[in-house]
């Protein structure tokens, strides 16, 4: 696990609104689509997801409810409310425009033009 | 039913953060092991993967509860938040559908909550709050002594002679207290080039300002230099205030010169910016008192050793408990130090009453141990009328209010019915009546500042007191008194809430809603009327004081006769060049000399003597003297009721004559013609003056006075080495007072008329008598003032706290008067039922009124003049005005009741 990287403050946040954007889950399916969708090169405790999860309640991001699991059992899930689309929508524009920018700055050929 | 299962219903009650979090987790912990065994992982290795996933169990769950915790403190806070929100609207909205009665009740408890400020405005400096920038206040002292008096009663004395008062304070400073003398007195101060003004000035010894624990701001306090007595002042500290009007806050301002009484002195200190002295008035200005000139009269001892001017205080710092003790200890001492020094060196004027004790009081006069003056006395009383009023503006809010709940009842019945709590519906009503009290807080804070100021100008006139009208204090209280009374009024409808029968609410209709409450709506229309007749009486008490005191005959013809005196040190004319100016004006009829000045001093002589030179005993004491030159007593208007007055013929070197005052007829030749009697004075071997006349008895001093023994001799013929000419008195015909203006520039009294304040008239060297008086007669017009002022608003309150009462009575029993009407009462009838209703019930409320009154009529006895607290025709007359007040109110509503028409009233259920 050597190429795994440790998450950037607020990078959490943004990812546990995108795993809710395809519908509601609970916290043990969020924590199955970040580790398969980062393709593991994220090392995200679940014990920080859970934390996560319920700071965003408190911001009013996402909402929750207890249910059932697919196998029956009793569990908590959770759901994007319209501010957490909202904040979705403004984080995932500002991160795509950095990563953008280093990603352009990083496989430059040409020195750019100097000021 | 397991543990877990049943937990699931404690979401019905609210969740818990703590079992949620714990729930949550153990889910994710078992799924993950589930799936690893699936996978084909070992259990106890899946379990140990799954944790290790997981990170730290127990610092993720304090983490999530933690966050959950403060989601639903928020939440529980925005629902309050919320309800609150929702209350206020509608409370909002309800007091606007009714603007009228909305205005109404703000306004009635803007005038209590207001009038209650305004007078804890004057009532706050006067008793309550100690002198602002002196430090520990309540450590110093203003020394008073108990004296007995050989005719066996007691007084108590704050001012002192000057010699007294040194022995004094150099007896406390032995102690080791600190201790100051001091003396108020006003004068002209000029800045620069400026015109003089008055200002009102402390001439203290130098440990003054480090007795009260005050610093200059700048510059510095008095040395022991400036205490020395018989040099003209050449320095002064002045008041932070003063610097900033008259200096222009010039931070130069040290060491500038300014003229005060005429001679230059320069300013050596500032005061902080709170410190005004320590009286109720501010000082502008303090000046060393050895410095001051203001008693010296020229050919005459040094002012500073007579031991017959009284004017000196003395302020001592010494907390209580030990220090008190010495210092009563070193006070006493000093007394009697100047009793022994006296035994030794005999002076005029040094006599003392024996000393009883010595009494450190409080800085504020109002609680000194003299007791309270009459301005103070008003102050009290007006505060607790004042707070009856205020009860009196409740009790009808709470009324008008309690009038609204009945006829909202269905409303509220049916809000009850749909669920709303009752907690609830106690915070709607609550709020409602706290934004009534708030507005009418506002409004009564600005109805504080002005009539503030109206009364500090009716109770305190001429007086700058040195806080303003509307400051904190007041506001806080103003505030206090609302919220409180909107709490009050509240409580009214709300006890009839609590009682509510939902049921009934529901099905009946207001008609008969109404018995249950119609006891405390009374209760409350009698609790007014009490009020408002015990007013009224004291009003008719107090106005028949004021016209008793008026109607009082003072031997003198104040209106019409100007006094014009002339201070030793003045450079204009003299009396007697002014004397001939005066004769020469239009409108002046008589003018005349005196060695007094009438209303303001008068001589004593000291000894008499019979005939064959005798001493006389009989009522000899008290006898006081006027020498003037004949005309005097036709001048002032005093009427020679036997024999003849004075006249040009009786000069130096005639057989030497005088008038006596009925009085002293009455005690020295008890049933005996006094003509033709003769009175030696001062020697037994000096001249017999025969009398030749008897005068009415004339005021000497007051306009409430025993009458007094006086007699008039002419001015040629006074006794040797008695006062020379200090007065003049000019009787006009008309046009007094611009013949005053005039006088006043003939001698050079510059200060203008609007300059001038009320209280130090006296002072001036030109008034008309009648000005000397206007003291004395305004607490008597400004008790019979404040007394109509309260009256007044108080039957206001009572009025219309009896015509709301009075319309629910009509519209409750519109069907029962209907069916009266149809069974053939007139409708004169109607009218009489509807008044004598409200008779009815106000009559209670004016017999408890009276009771009280009689009750509470000795209190009264000292604010009156020359008529019983319990005279009968006032409050005979008090109740009539009640009556017929009560009989108007209740006349509108009868007029209403007087238009229901039968056959309308009976269908309409």
């Amino acid at each position: 696990m050597a190429d795994q990287q440790e998450l950037l403050q607020g990078t959490l946040d943004i990812l546990v609104l995108k795993a809710l954007a395809w519908g509601p889950r609970h916290g043990h399916a969020v924590a199955r689509t970040i580790r398969s969708a980062s393709e593991g090169v994220f090392d995200v405790l679940d014990g920080s997801l859970y934390a996560a999860l319920h700071r965003l309640e408190e911001r009013e991001c996402v909402e929750s409810e207890w249910g059932l699991s697919d196998k029956g059992k009793r569990a908590k899930f959770y759901k994007l409310t319209a501010r957490g689309r909202q904040q979705l929508r403004v984080e995932s524009a500002s991160w795509q425009r950095y990563a953008h920018a280093v990603a352009a700055m990083l496989s430059a050929t040409t020195q750019p033009a100097e000021g | 039913m397991n543990l877990r299962s049943w937990r699931r219903y404690r979401e019905l009650f609210g969740s818990s953060p703590e079992h949620d979090v714990r729930d949550e987790v153990r889910f994710h912990l078992d799924t993950e092991t589930e799936e690893l065994i699936a996978s084909g992982v070992s259990p106890d290795e899946a379990r140990r993967h799954a944790l290790a996933r997981f990170g730290d169990v127990e610092q993720a769950m304090a983490a999530c509860r933690e966050s959950d915790h403060r989601r639903l403190e928020r939440q529980r806070r925005g629902r309050v938040f919320d309800a609150f929100a929702q209350d206020l609207r509608y409370a909002v909205r309800s007091l606007l559908k009714r603007p009228g009665f909305t205005a109404s009740v703000a306004l009635i408890l803007a005038l209590g909550i207001g009038a209650n400020a305004a007078v804890f405005s004057v009532v706050d400096p006067l008793f309550f709050r100690m002198p602002a920038g002196v430090r520990a206040p309540h450590d110093v002292a203003q020394i008073y002594v108990e004296r007995l008096r050989s005719t066996g009663d007691r007084y108590f004395q704050a001012r002192f002679s000057l010699p007294e008062a040194l022995f004094i304070d150099s007896s406390i400073a032995a102690g080791g207290l600190s201790s100051a003398i001091l003396l108020r007195s006003d004068v002209a101060v000029a800045v620069a080039n400026g015109t003089p003004r008055r200002v009102r000035t402390q001439w203290v010894t130098p440990g003054f300002l480090a007795t009260l624990g005050v610093r200059p701001f700048i510059g510095s306090d008095f040395d022991t230099e400036s205490g020395r007595f018989g040099i003209p002042a050449t320095t002064a500290i002045v008041s932070w205030h003063f610097w900033q009007r008259e200096l222009d806050g010039d931070p130069k301002a040290l060491g500038r010169v300014i003229r005060v009484a005429g001679r230059p002195v320069m300013v050596r200190g500032i005061t902080p910016r709170d410190f005004a002295g320590i009286d109720l008035e501010g000082a502008d200005l303090w000046l060393p008192l050895g410095g001051f000139t203001g008693f010296q009269k020229p050919g005459q001892a040094p002012w500073y050793e007579s031991w017959g001017t009284i004017a000196f205080r003395i302020v001592a710092r010494a907390p209580a408990g030990e220090a008190r003790r010495q210092l009563i200890q070193r006070v006493d001492a000093g007394v009697h130090a100047a009793a022994a020094w006296i035994r030794a060196n005999p002076k005029p004027g040094a006599g003392r009453a024996a000393l009883v004790r010595v009494v450190p009081g409080s800085l504020l006069g109002a609680r000194g141990p003299e007791g309270l003056t009459r301005d103070e006395r008003i102050a009290a009383l007006l505060g607790a009328l004042s707070s009856l009023l205020l009860v009196m503006a409740t009790a009808n809010v709470g009324n008008l209010l309690l009038g609204r709940t009945v006829t909202r009842e269905r409303e509220i019945s049916v809000r009850i019915a749909l669920g709303i709590s009752r907690r609830r519906l106690v915070g709607l009503l609550t709020i409602e009546s706290l934004l009534l009290a708030l507005m009418a807080t506002i409004a009564a804070v600005v109805t504080a500042a002005w009539m503030g100021g109206l009364l500090r100008a009716l109770l305190l006139p001429g007086r700058q007191l040195s806080a303003g009208p509307l400051d904190s204090r007041v506001a806080w209280l103003a505030l206090g008194l609302g919220t409180a009374v909107g709490l009050i009024s509240a409580f009214v409808p709300l006890s009839a809430v609590r009682r509510r029968d939902l049921v009934a609410g529901l099905k009946s209709t207001s008609r008969d809603g109404g018995s249950r409450h119609s006891r405390t709506r009374t209760t409350l229309v009698a609790v007014q009327a009490a009020l408002s007749v015990t007013l009224l009486i004291g009003t008719g008490l107090a106005a028949r004081s004021l016209y008793n005191i008026r109607a009082v005959d003072l031997g003198l013809d104040v209106n019409s006769v100007i006094t014009v005196t002339r201070p030793d040190s003045s450079r204009g004319p003299t009396l007697e060049e002014t004397a001939a100016v005066a004769r020469g004006l239009p409108g002046v009829t008589t003018v005349a000399l005196s060695a007094n000045v009438p209303l303001d001093e008068q001589f004593g002589a000291r000894a008499f003597f019979d005939r064959s030179g005798d001493t006389l005993r009989s009522g000899s004491v008290g006898i006081g003297f006027v020498a003037a030159e004949p005309g005097y007593l036709g001048a002032v208007g005093t009427r020679i009721i036997r024999g003849r007055d004075l006249s040009t013929a009786d000069r130096f070197g005639t057989q030497p004559v005088m008038v006596v005052s009925e009085e002293l007829a009455r005690r020295v030749w008890p049933r005996r013609d006094p003509i033709g009697e003769c009175l030696r004075i001062e020697r037994a071997d000096g001249p017999c003056y025969s009398v030749v006349g008897v005068a009415e008895n004339a005021h000497s001093y007051e306009v409430i006075e025993d009458p007094k023994a006086v007699f008039y001799i002419p001015f040629d013929q006074r006794p040797e080495r008695s006062a020379p000419a200090h007065a003049l008195v000019v009787r006009t015909s008309s046009a007094t007072r611009s013949i005053a203006d005039r006088l006043r520039r003939i001698v050079g009294d510059t200060i203008s008329e609007a300059n001038a304040d009320p209280v130090s008239a006296r002072r001036r060297p030109v008034h008309v008598m009648a000005e000397m008086l206007a003291s004395e007669y305004r607490p008597w017009e400004l008790g019979a003032r404040l007394f109509a002022a309260c009256a007044g608003m108080a039957l206001l309150l009572a009025v219309f706290g009896l015509y709301g009462v009075l319309s629910y009575f009509v519209a409750l029993r519109k069907r029962e008067i209907g069916v009266r009407m149809a069974l053939g009462a007139d409708r004169v009838r109607v009218m009489a039922l509807v008044v004598g209703e409200g008779i009815r019930q106000v009559s209670v409320g004016v017999a408890v009124g009276v009771v009280i009154t009689t009750l509470f009529a000795g209190r009264m006895s000292a604010i009156l003049f020359h008529v019983s607290p319990r005279d009968p025709a006032t409050i005979v007359a008090a109740v009539a005005a009640l009556l017929l007040c009560a009989a108007l109110a209740a006349a509108v509503p009868g007029r209403r009741a007087m238009a229901i028409d039968p056959m309308t009233a009976i269908r309409e259920e």
